[in-house]
């Protein structure tokens, strides 16, 4: 018998206390889940386990908890959450290395649809105003090819891997009842746009819009939305190239 | 009844995005229904890149090539015809996904940069890091975001496919379809329709019990059986990506998913649209008729809400994933075992708002009910001993082969 080679599963018991919510116009309340939790286990996972079991830590049969998921791989943006007081996508969260009792709640800065499904279409909405796609010929024969430096792809990329999870604007304190501002990913869109050698001949207007209320003014440089970003975009960087984009606007314009 | 013809287009992955697209270009009116936004549907998970015989590395690369290694590695089961214009169609592809905005990766000279892939006997894998599919799609999203600013495509984000509603001579003439978040169940009438709902067809089950004949199930590649131009064996439905067997044959050459997806969807779309123009001429249907389909529908949720079992959805959904990965066996007897316990599992959720739960148990009878096609295309296969592609129909007793 080779016991090198016998792996032994250590399944611990892990308190979930999770918020949740019936519908939009209910109070929300607090209901805690005992989970087993092998090596590995995602908080996603987790969440999606309560179905097997779906009896909450007094031994109550409940519903299970209502979460939005889609790649459970960290590529879609679609699993943020609270997890103890941290914004973070649940799919790439590992329960066994949380401090318990684990705290899971819907992102604070939408509104909540249930349990932890947030609505984030004003997200959609503000993209739509400062960072909207463009026309695009359809697919043709003998197309010229498009020129970009490897440099400049190399340091556009990271922009573009922007998945809309909302974790910037979660953390972002100056996305709040009091201001326009949706966040620093409307400001990722922007970069690459600025750059492209296509949707570059709509500059002008692009930073036009960008210095309205809501947009590039109104970002105070807390430097938190790169921090929780999951996709360790450099949003500080590029708001501010976008900050100088926006002043080279503003001189251009008086100077004409 | 609309002005102008219209389609619907079901789901907005890359192959859903493309086929509204093309339809636009078409100019018919395009409804474009998805279960989630555009951008977090599962092709932003795919990190194989984008197959192209742009030959910029100067190999002496071309479409033809590209098709010949794509016809071999899918075992030659893969249609020819077909697989040639994906292959040709490709570069004008990836040069309209850059025009697009999506940053491929680039060689020394500003071009797209193009690797080997395992399979390919020349280099011609476009990549966007490890991550071109979630380029293309949120490309894609943006697209058909912009296109709905301008009232082009109008999208209906949170409704699930149910079925399609079958006229006289069961050609195609609508879909019912369920709001994710009041459960209010609907029809909507459209003179043709592209199913884009993605791999295993579990969301084209509705389909493939209305007639829609199933390829190769028993293939990771196999799906809604289509022609040449993407129409499925119902008249003037047609079908698109991962939903619809077509360009690979046994298995997909790496790097030829994404393709075969946006030219697929291009060529549904546009197909489709024309199909719209052609059949938007021939009269309305009954009211009668999608009023019976709202009706059948509304009867299977109260059906899934009445249920007083003690069966849970999940136990058995992990039972089945665990049969059909071989432990034990999958056969005939245990899939109809598990239907029934399905069929007595009452739901843990039985609110009308945001409700998680009827759409898992749904997903799940489908699935077994498509595991049911896989064990009889896997039959045939064995009885016939070649390789051909095995075509699958639905019957009240389960799946049937046709030929």
């Amino acid at each position: 018998m080779d016991i090198g080679r016998c792996r032994i599963n250590v399944m611990t018991s892990v308190l979930l206390k999770i918020k949740r919510q019936d519908d939009p116009g209910d109070l929300p309340y607090w209901e805690d889940f005992e989970i087993e939790a092998r090596e590995g286990l995602t908080v996603a996972a987790a969440l999606a386990s309560i179905g097997e079991n779906p009896v909450n830590a007094n031994g109550n049969p409940t519903v299970p908890v209502v979460f939005e998921s889609s790649c459970l791989n960290g590529m879609c943006g679609a699993c943020s959450m609270v997890i103890n007081g941290k914004i973070r996508l649940a799919c790439k969260t590992l329960v066994n290395e949380l401090d318990e009792p684990v705290k899971i709640e819907p992102m604070g800065k939408f509104s909540v649809l249930r349990d932890l499904k947030v609505d984030r279409g004003k997200m959609f909405d503000a993209i739509a105003r400062f960072s909207p796609s463009f026309d695009c010929a359809p697919p043709h024969d003998n197309d010229p090819p498009l020129r970009i430096s490897p440099e400049r792809q190399r340091r556009l990329s990271v922009f573009s891997t922007c998945v809309m999870c909302g974790a910037c604007a979660e953390a972002c304190p100056q996305v709040n009842p009091r201001t326009d501002f949706s966040g620093a990913f409307i400001f990722a869109r922007t970069v690459t746009l600025n750059e492209h050698p296509i949707s570059s001949f709509n500059n002008d207007e692009r930073l036009s819009v960008l210095k309205e209320r809501g947009g590039i003014a109104d970002c105070a440089g807390a430097k938190v939305c790169e921090s929780v970003c999951p996709m360790g975009i450099p949003l500080s960087e590029g708001i501010s190239a976008l900050q100088k984009s926006a002043t080279a606007h503003s001189v251009r314009k008086l100077t004409r | 009844m609309d002005k102008k013809p219209k389609i619907i287009i079901v789901g907005a992955g890359i192959s859903g995005c493309m086929a509204a697209l093309a339809a636009v270009s078409k100019d018919v009116n395009v409804s474009l229904f998805t279960i989630m936004p555009p951008c977090r549907s599962p092709s932003s998970a795919i990190q194989s890149g984008f197959n192209a015989a742009l030959d910029t590395a100067g190999e002496n690369d071309s479409p033809e090539i590209h098709a010949a290694d794509t016809m071999a590695h899918g075992g030659g089961l893969a249609d020819p015809r077909a697989v040639e214009r994906m292959c040709r169609n490709a570069p004008a592809l990836a040069g309209f996904f850059d025009r697009m905005g999506v940053l491929f990766d680039r060689s020394t000279d500003g071009l797209m940069a193009l690797s080997k892939s395992p399979g390919s006997t020349h280099s011609r894998t476009a990549r966007a890091g490890d991550a071109t599919g979630h380029a293309i799609l949120s490309a894609l999203d943006g697209q058909v975001r912009w296109l709905a600013l301008k009232e082009k495509i109008r999208p209906f984000e949170g409704w699930e496919f149910l079925s399609p509603v079958c006229g006289n001579g069961g050609l195609y003439c609508g879909i019912v379809a369920r709001n994710l978040r009041n459960s209010e169940i609907k029809t909507f009438a459209s003179d043709a329709a592209v199913i884009c709902t993605g791999n295993m067809s579990r969301h084209a089950h509705g389909a493939f019990v209305h007639g829609a004949l199933l390829a190769n199930p028993d293939f990771p590649a196999g799906g809604l059986w289509i022609d040449g131009n993407h129409a499925t064996s119902i008249g003037g439905l047609f079908a698109a990506g991962d939903a619809a067997c077509q360009y690979h044959g046994r298995t997909a050459l790496q790097g030829n998913e994404i393709p075969a997806k946006a030219h697929g969807g291009r060529i549904a779309g546009s197909v489709a649209a024309v199909a719209a123009i052609d059949r938007h001429h021939r009269g309305s249907v009954p009211q009668a008729i999608f009023d019976a389909a709202k009706a059948r529908e509304e009867d299977a949720l109260a059906k899934i809400f009445a249920a007083t079992g003690d069966e849970n959805a999940h136990i058995i959904g992990r039972e089945f994933s665990a049969l059909m990965a071989g432990i034990p066996s999958a056969t005939e007897d245990k899939l109809v075992e598990l239907e029934e316990r399905l069929s007595n599992a009452r739901s843990l959720d039985t609110s009308q708002w945001e409700n998680a739960e009827v759409p898992f148990m749904r997903a799940l009878k489908f699935k077994i009910a498509l595991a049911r096609a896989h064990l009889a295309s896997k039959d045939k296969r064995r009885e016939k001993n070649e390789l051909r592609t095995i075509k699958i129909k639905w019957t009240s007793g389960g799946a049937e082969s046709t030929s």
